[in-house]
């Protein structure tokens, strides 16, 4: 017979049913009725259960779908954090996807959090992360759906406290009316501060504004409500004001000087259902040496900063342990920068492969080193090699400081068509700064020369087909802290042509049949661009939009453009004002107010460098001191060779 | 060598797909430390096998894997380990070796138990009648419905037991599964109570699976009872 008395149970099942935890905050029908009831109903491996009593509630939103959400590897570091502290728990949420929200909105169902499966209405703080501008209108959707005011200034007493962090809070104005604080710069090092300061507040009669105007001093932290804009009469602004004296003029970014020592998510949560990134990811360095000027992350994450090798192997170890993923992966902006690649790639060689854990390498330059790595860690014949020369000229790649020659990516490929591979994927931008129509046709010229270049290379009888080239643009979308934020962005008429013009080319190469070109959507791009470079005076627009219904608009299928036309219109802005118009130099921009360490000064000359077509060079090759250094850590710290 | 193992899946685990399951177990092994074996290639995969889904929504106490081990392990080991790391939803409760030549889990299968239970009460003995009719009757033709066809049925053959409990509450019937004669217990209450079901408000009526059966010497004997332990 059976013998039912050797089932183990898990410890943490009592601890779920001690709280009276183990509910679920959607019915039976519901659940039963939508796409991937999964997304809600937390429970997954590693996810943190605490005793509620006594502890700060901290609801952490990524405003996407849960598969998206839950491959942030950011958002994962803060859950580790916050849940390191013995007085916070904190816990999960993410956007109701399409078919659910009108249920909720229908049965006026509060959104909740995953662990809990509380309302984030009960929460002490509802933590936003912004990554991407178009999921602004998300941000109102889970306002909305949590029965709190979009507005930080209609809140009540008792809301949580509602705060943003992330990249896009580098230019928070857009939507800093939505946020009663701003977190800008690396989340490690002031959330203490914040809840210490909170828990000193909450025992001497609580009174949120005092809270908001104290916790608005933190290093770090910008309280919204605290500061007022004017304008000028042509829309511009006249100065942007602390309305009080004790409140700082200029917010400093935080940034960790030590990676090392920081937290990491050695037992991350494991979602049942596939994730984007369903792999344990490994973060080996934050920030980047190259200085392309298109590129924010490279700018607002100065200086670059490296974690330990050894570090890293272990937490490699203990994170394939804890989790039983197959996959691991590296995380970082240009791979091939850190120091101990070498060793780290063997290290993972050595461990893992006849574990069968695959191992995948993105961000690598491609030359005899990662492609001998390559061939050994994936099916040469499935894979992929991946370039982003971002534009078609070396002339345009002087003027964006991409430090990546025709020959680079000739002689790359050339190695790798020996070694195999036959499929190449290139990544460009259109409507940069200064582009000429020789540039943009210089896309499909590269595309054809790789091409010409395999059938060059390997012998007829050698060949498996034909080779596959997939050349991508996007559209280029200026933003904040890059030495393009003055710059003009194209129309979407414009992007069209320049499209085509890309497209005809293409057409006229003698190995067109083995390319292929996408090309993005100009009107997203447009949005991203106005948003990206947006003051206060757009929050409405975004409050109009969402109640137009727009949503999800990072996704193709969701996004609609005209209710976004319809908003601007009746909000009388013109988008035009934000993306398509030359800043002078001399004018108050909406994030002035914010230190990220790299001064306005060398933005201005690297914007003219671009305009020269002169190369800046590497933060290891020569210090170009873009102020940074007063970190007091990363790369400004090491001896230049 | 393999070996089967049978689980739990209830609570909010019942909303997880069948597909998510395997990806589930996958990860389990991986963590538990089990020496599951893989297959040949390029892309190499865990050698696994499950009984037939389970339809969304609904818990059982008693699903099947069956597993290729490169090299054995104690069951009460395995069942340490595995819980160590499980969730408290889905729980392994036994771990055994299967002999060497024994039908995997999928293609075993010939029956099943489930238990039903009503929202509230029907009279007693409305529902031991109906079962009682049931079970007299010589054939029971119902439309069966998939995705694509219709057909014409008649179920009672494959119903092997049916018992209604005398507080009107709990059903509990044994009836045909797997890949051939694969009947679902909906299409039984259907057939017991037709239209009176309705005044159930059906979506409340809970279906649990209780256990898989197969064939052994002309008798049905659970999936469990198939292995031994390791010991
Ligand atoms: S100060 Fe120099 S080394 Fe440091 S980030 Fe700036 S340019 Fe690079």
């Amino acid at each position: 017979m059976i013998n039912r008395e050797k089932t183990y149970v898990n410890t943490s099942f009592l601890m779920l049913l001690s709280i009276g935890m183990g509910k679920l905050a959607l019915s039976k029908e519901i659940l039963m009725s939508i796409d991937k009831p999964a997304r809600y109903i937390g429970h997954e491996v590693n996810a943190v259960i605490k005793n509620p009593e006594g502890l700060i509630r901290f609801a952490m939103c990524f405003p996407d779908v849960y598969e998206i959400g839950m491959s942030h590897l950011g958002i994962q570091i803060l859950y580790d954090m916050f849940n390191s502290y013995e007085d916070v728990w904190c816990e999960r949420v993410y956007s109701p996807w399409n078919d659910l929200y009108p249920l909720m909105k229908k049965d006026h169902i509060p959104l909740f959090a995953l662990e809990s499966q509380d309302p984030v209405s009960d929460f002490d703080f509802l933590g936003i992360t912004l990554q991407y501008e178009m999921c602004y209108t998300n941000i109102l959707q889970v306002l909305d759906l949590s029965g709190i005011a979009f507005y930080a200034k209609d809140r009540c007493e008792n809301d949580p406290i509602v705060i943003a962090g992330g990249p896009c809070t580098y230019n928070p104005e857009p939507v800093a009316e939505f946020f009663d604080l701003v977190y800008i710069g690396e989340g490690e090092t002031s959330y203490r501060k914040l809840i210490d300061l909170y828990k000193e507040h909450k025992k001497v009669g609580y009174d949120r504004q005092k809270f908001i105007r104290e916790a608005g001093k933190i290093p770090g932290i910008y309280a919204p409500s605290c500061y007022d804009v004017s304008y000028n009469e042509d829309g511009t602004i006249r100065e942007f004001f602390p309305l009080y004296d004790d409140m700082p003029a200029v917010i400093e970014k935080e940034i960790v000087t030590e990676l090392s020592d920081t937290y990491y998510p050695v037992k991350p949560v494991v979602p049942y259902i596939k994730a984007t990134q369903d792999r344990v990811v490994l973060e080996i360095q934050r920030g980047c040496i190259r200085g392309c000027r298109f590129c924010q992350a490279g700018s607002v994450y100065r200086p670059i900063r490296e974690r330990d090798v050894e570090k890293l192997e272990s937490f490699a170890r203990q994170m394939i342990a804890s989790t039983g993923h197959e996959e691991i992966s590296l995380s970082s902006l240009s791979s091939s920068d850190y120091p101990d690649l070498d060793r780290l790639c063997n290290f993972l060689i050595d461990e893992f492969s006849d574990k069968h854990i695959n191992i995948s390498l993105p961000s690598l330059r491609v030359d005899a080193f990662s492609l001998d790595v390559m061939s050994k860690v994936q099916d040469v014949k499935k894979s992929v090699i991946t370039f982003a020369p971002e534009a078609g000229s070396q002339r345009m790649r002087n003027v964006i400081n991409k430090g990546l020659t025709d020959e680079d990516i000739l002689n790359g490929c050339k190695q790798a068509f020996l070694g195999g591979w036959t499929r190449v994927k290139l990544y460009f931008m259109l409507g940069l700064p200064y582009e000429t129509v020789e540039d943009m046709e210089g896309i499909a010229k590269l595309s054809n020369e790789i091409a010409k270049l395999y059938y060059d290379t390997i012998p007829k009888e050698k060949r498996v087909g034909k080779v596959n080239i997939v050349s991508s643009t996007s559209f280029f979308v200026p933003k904040p802290f890059t030495p393009f934020q003055w710059a003009k962005m194209a129309t979407m008429d414009e992007f069209r042509m320049k499209a085509k013009v890309v497209n005809d080319a293409m057409k006229r190469q003698l190995n067109y049949k083995s390319i292929r070109y996408n090309w993005h959507a100009a009107d997203v791009s447009v949005l991203e661009g106005v948003f990206a470079r947006g003051d206060r005076k757009l929050s409405k627009v975004l409050v109009r939009a969402y109640e137009k219904g727009c949503m999800f608009d990072a996704w193709t299928e969701s996004f609609r453009f005209e209710p976004w036309v319809e908003a601007f219109e009746e909000e009388g802005i013109d988008p035009a004002f934000y993306y398509n118009r030359e800043r002078p130099l001399d004018e108050v921009l909406p994030w002035d107010f914010i230190d990220i360490g790299v001064t306005r000064k060398f933005l201005e000359r690297e914007y003219e460098n671009a305009k020269q077509q002169k190369v800046t060079p590497n933060c290891r090759m020569k210090c170009s001191g873009c102020g940074a250094a007063r970190f007091h850590g990363g790369v400004c710290y090491e001896s230049k060779a | 060598m393999k070996v089967r193992l049978r689980f739990s899946k209830t609570g909010a685990l019942v909303y997880i797909g069948h597909l998510d399951v395997m990806r589930y177990f996958q990860k389990l092994f991986r963590r538990a430390g089990i020496p599951v074996a893989y297959s040949e290639g390029f892309s190499p995969h865990q050698i696994l096998s499950f009984t037939p889904p389970l339809p969304l929504g609904m818990e059982s106490e008693g699903e099947y894997a069956d597993v290729e081990l490169v090299e054995p392990v104690l069951s009460k080991d395995a069942l340490y380990r595995i819980a160590e790391t499980s969730v408290p939803e889905i729980t392994v409760t036994s771990f055994r070796l299967l002999p060497d030549r024994c039908e995997n889990a999928m293609a075993s299968v010939k029956a099943a138990r489930y238990e039903v239970i009503f929202p509230k009460e029907m009279s007693g003995s409305d529902m031991t009648a109906a079962a009682d009719d049931f079970l007299k009757k010589d054939s029971v033709v119902v439309l069966k419905k998939s995705k694509k066809t219709e057909k014409e049925i008649d179920i009672r053959p494959l119903v092997y037991e049916l018992k209604a409990d005398d507080k009107g509450r709990v059903i509990s019937m044994l009836i045909s599964s797997g890949s051939v004669d694969n009947i679902k217990p909906e299409l039984v209450l259907n057939a017991m109570f037709g239209d009176k079901l309705t005044e159930f408000d059906t979506g409340n009526i809970m279906i649990k699976r209780i256990d898989q059966f197969t064939l052994a010497d002309d008798k049905l004997i659970s999936l469990d009872e198939i292995g031994t332990d390791i010991t």
